[in-house]
């Protein structure tokens, strides 16, 4: 079996620990995200004949009171970087993570996740940007935590992508 | 001359070339082998190991020149990238400060050994049996038995990326997903040194909270988690060391290149189990010590009931000895009678209490006193007691000596008569001497009789009334038994004993005795009884006045017959009547007869005559 570590990595209230929730074991109050700084929770996957554990380390979103430990993104596999539909400044956070996070650990497998799509009317996001991150090899997956939309196919994408990155 | 010059050579060189042949090939690719750098250096290392083994067989040339370019590469090395370094050495420094270590706990243990072998206990002999057994020192038994701890859990987390790669926990203890902990323990260990700017590869050391304690040690690449339930001993982080070393030996390369598969490590689980370690205070092996405890409680029983019944049988027979040395105090038996001591004896009431012999003695039990009074003949009780009875007023000194009582000063006459009374009530009281003990005049002391009345002023002794010459004689021995009676003044008092001489004289000079003519006497006239009585009264009173008395007899006669007949027959008449108070037991010293002198009345009828022949009475009192 394979243990990964991942992170949840995005601003303040993008919806990482929902999305985490939908799924995961967990056995850590929130209350750590405040005080540490981060929750721990796990999330088994079948994929084929293997079977792999991810080790999700939810980040206390980064906001300008609040920044991501570095330390915490030491020896993350992989990691799902989120961003709020409904505000589009969570985008480009996400990808300030994502320079930090590969600035720490190199380049890991990280999908995108545009998440609150149930409130897509909403969204000031550009979509049309999207594309160019496939074209750039980004797999981009809009998701909605209260939904349960794509919330299970974005953690599949990704793990697919670790074992990958693992057989290779 | 050039070309012959060429000519020469070129001939020079057939000439070598016929004479070396194929030696001269050999040297060329001897040359070519020494001036290529890469095949040289091949040639070399091929050889330069058994040349070095030659080398060092033969001395220690080479090993000494080498070391100033080993020390430059250690240096280089070092400040190139000190982790390696130290990732090098780490297999070889955990034991060789371990070694350092034990060596000082042992020098240490030995000297509390020292220390531990002169207390003697049940529990150290105990300990001694152990180390007997086992080898092992008895400070080092001592230690572990006062320890009670037990690891959990153990987890080997990969350092880089906080992945748990194997685990072990105890099934009776409730364990958490331990892949979560390992991360949050990471997760902990980074927050403490990005918050507290911790030398970089450092890690918490230990967790405490409450009886669970984490203890963590770090690796090269991983790091080994403890949770210990109670105190543990400082070997078990010896033991997660060891434990830690054996991972990194064996699973080295893996831990390196670890890409999050934990197959490897799941597998090797073997490697943690002796950090599960356990130590209780009392083992499974041998009588447990809570029977142990309940064999030694029923064996102390008995010795305690034992030795409690001894001390309070000498608890008591202290108290005993205590009471009968006190004063006053005759013990003639004790006994304890459901559970109070019953002490039997006799005690002057004069002694005192025994309240304090029970303050002073250890006796905690009850005491019931059975004492029968009694007179102490100690001298100080004896004074006590003659002090409690005669209560001596003010100006009265007694002092004991010897069973010899001395009483000085003055008092009054009733104390005096009570001390009389007293004394001789006082046991252990030999002899008194009041000899000098005066007593104080009080006109009581007169013991006037009824209708007499005293004053005393100024020492002068006032007496009125009428009292007897007895009495008035006493009066004169007061005044000189007491000199502050300077005179008794008995002016006014009437002297009830002359007055009744007086009236005695009186009453018998009126007595007459008469008789019939002639010789003719008639002893029935005559009443001896009375005439006597009032004799005996008249003699008695004088007496007691110290006054002279006569009682003269007269005897008369009538004048018939002669003269010398008749006063013949008056004397004779007087004895007659002088006779019958002799008869009556009047002393004849006081008595006085008397004849005629002449008929007391003339006789003009026989009336008259009758009247002369008579005896009568006169009393002289001087």
């Amino acid at each position: 079996m394979s243990k990964f570590k991942v992170c949840m990595l995005g601003a303040f209230a993008v919806g990482k620990t929902s999305l985490v929730q939908r799924y995961v074991h967990s056995i850590f109050s929130e209350k750590y995200q405040t005080t540490l700084g981060v929750k721990i929770d796990q999330k088994s996957l079948h994929l084929g004949d293997k079977t792999l554990e991810m080790i999700l380390w939810d980040l206390a979103g980064e906001d300008e009171f609040i920044n991501v430990r570095d330390s915490y993104l030491r020896g993350s596999s992989g990691g799902v970087l989120v961003a709020d539909g409904t505000r589009a400044e969570t985008l480009d956070i996400a990808f300030q993570l994502r320079d930090r996070l590969f600035a720490e650990v190199g380049q890991v497998p990280l999908i995108l996740v545009i998440n609150k799509s149930d409130l897509r009317d909403q969204w000031t996001i550009d979509t049309a940007q999207f594309e160019q991150l496939r074209e750039d090899g980004w797999q981009v997956l809009e998701t909605s935590a209260r939904d349960d939309s794509n919330v299970e196919a974005a953690f599949r994408a990704l793990a697919t992508r670790l074992l990958a990155m693992n057989s290779s | 001359m050039k070309d012959n010059g060429h000519e020469d050579n070129h001939d020079f060189e057939e000439l070598r070339r016929l004479l070396m042949g194929s030696e001269l090939q050999q040297i060329e690719q001897l040359r070519e082998r020494l001036e290529s750098p890469e095949s040289f250096s091949s040639e070399v290392g091929e050889i330069l190991p058994q040349a070095m083994l030659k080398s060092s067989q033969h001395g220690a040339e080479l090993s000494e020149a080498m070391v100033p370019t080993v020390e430059e590469i250690v240096r280089l090395s070092i400040k190139k990238d000190i982790n390696k370094f130290a990732d090098a050495l780490f297999p070889v420094i955990g034991p060789a400060i371990r070694k350092a270590i034990k060596e000082t706990i042992r020098q240490m243990l030995q000297s509390l050994n020292r220390t531990l072998e002169q207390s003697l206990s049940w529990q150290g002999f105990k300990w001694r049996l152990e180390s007997f057994r086992t080898g092992i020192p008895f400070a080092q038994i001592a230690l572990l038995h006062g320890l009670v701890y037990q690891v959990e859990q153990v987890f080997l987390i990969h350092r880089e990326t906080g992945l748990l790669l194997t685990h072990l926990g105890r099934d009776d203890v409730n364990n958490q997903n331990p892949d979560l902990v390992s991360s949050m323990l990471s997760a902990i260990n980074d927050f403490v040194g990005d918050s507290f700017e911790v030398e970089a590869n450092r890690t918490l050391d230990s967790i405490e909270v409450g009886e669970i304690s984490i203890w963590i040690e770090p690796g090269p690449d991983a790091i080994l988690a403890v949770a210990i339930r109670g105190e543990a001993p400082n070997s078990l982080r010896t033991t997660m060391q060891q434990t830690l070393e054996q991972v990194q030996t064996e699973l080295g390369e893996v831990l390196a290149g670890f890409m999050g598969d934990t197959l490897p490590f799941e597998d090797r689980q073997d490697l943690l189990d002796e950090c599960m370690q356990a130590q209780y205070q009392s083992g499974s092996k041998g009588i447990s010590a809570r029977i142990i405890l309940t064999i030694l409680l029923l064996l102390l029983l008995p010795i305690y009931w034992v030795a409690s019944e001894l001390q309070r049988s000498w608890q008591q027979q202290e108290y005993v000895d205590r009471l009968g040395a006190l004063p006053g105090y005759v013990i003639t038996g004790a006994m304890e009678r459901d559970g109070v001591l019953v002490v039997h004896g006799l005690r002057d009431p004069l002694s005192s209490l025994p309240d304090s012999i029970g303050e002073q003695s250890l006796l905690t039990g009850e005491v019931e006193h059975r004492f029968e009074p009694y007179q102490s003949l100690l001298p100080e009780f004896v004074e006590q007691r003659a002090r409690k009875i005669l209560a001596p007023p003010e100006g009265v000194v007694l002092k004991f000596e010897r069973g010899h009582l001395v009483i000085e000063g003055v008092a009054d006459l009733s104390w005096r008569e009570r001390l009389n009374a007293t004394l001789p009530q006082i046991a252990g009281i030999e002899s008194v001497d009041d000899s000098t003990l005066k007593t104080r005049f009080t006109t009581a002391m007169l013991k006037p009789p009824s209708g007499v009345s005293i004053t005393l002023e100024d020492g002068l002794v006032y007496v009125e009334g009428a009292a007897d010459q007895d009495w008035i004689n006493s009066l004169a021995m007061v005044r000189q038994q007491y000199s502050e009676i300077s005179a008794i003044d008995t002016r006014a008092l009437v002297n009830l004993t002359e007055v009744a001489l007086v009236s005695k004289i009186a009453e018998l000079e009126k007595q007459v005795v008469f008789f019939d003519v002639a010789t003719s006497f008639d002893f029935d006239s005559i009443d001896a009884p009375k005439l006597s009585a009032l004799a005996k009264n008249i003699i008695d009173l004088a007496n007691k006045l110290s006054r002279n008395v006569l009682i003269g007899v007269r005897g008369y006669s009538d004048s018939v017959g002669s003269f010398e007949d008749n006063v013949f027959l008056s004397v004779e008449r007087a004895d007659y009547v002088v006779q019958a108070l002799f008869n009556a037991g009047i002393d004849p010293r006081y008595i006085a007869i008397k004849g005629l002198e002449s008929p007391v009345k003339a006789e003009t009828s026989e009336t008259e005559k009758r009247f002369n022949r008579r005896v009568g009475f006169e009393v002289i009192v001087e």
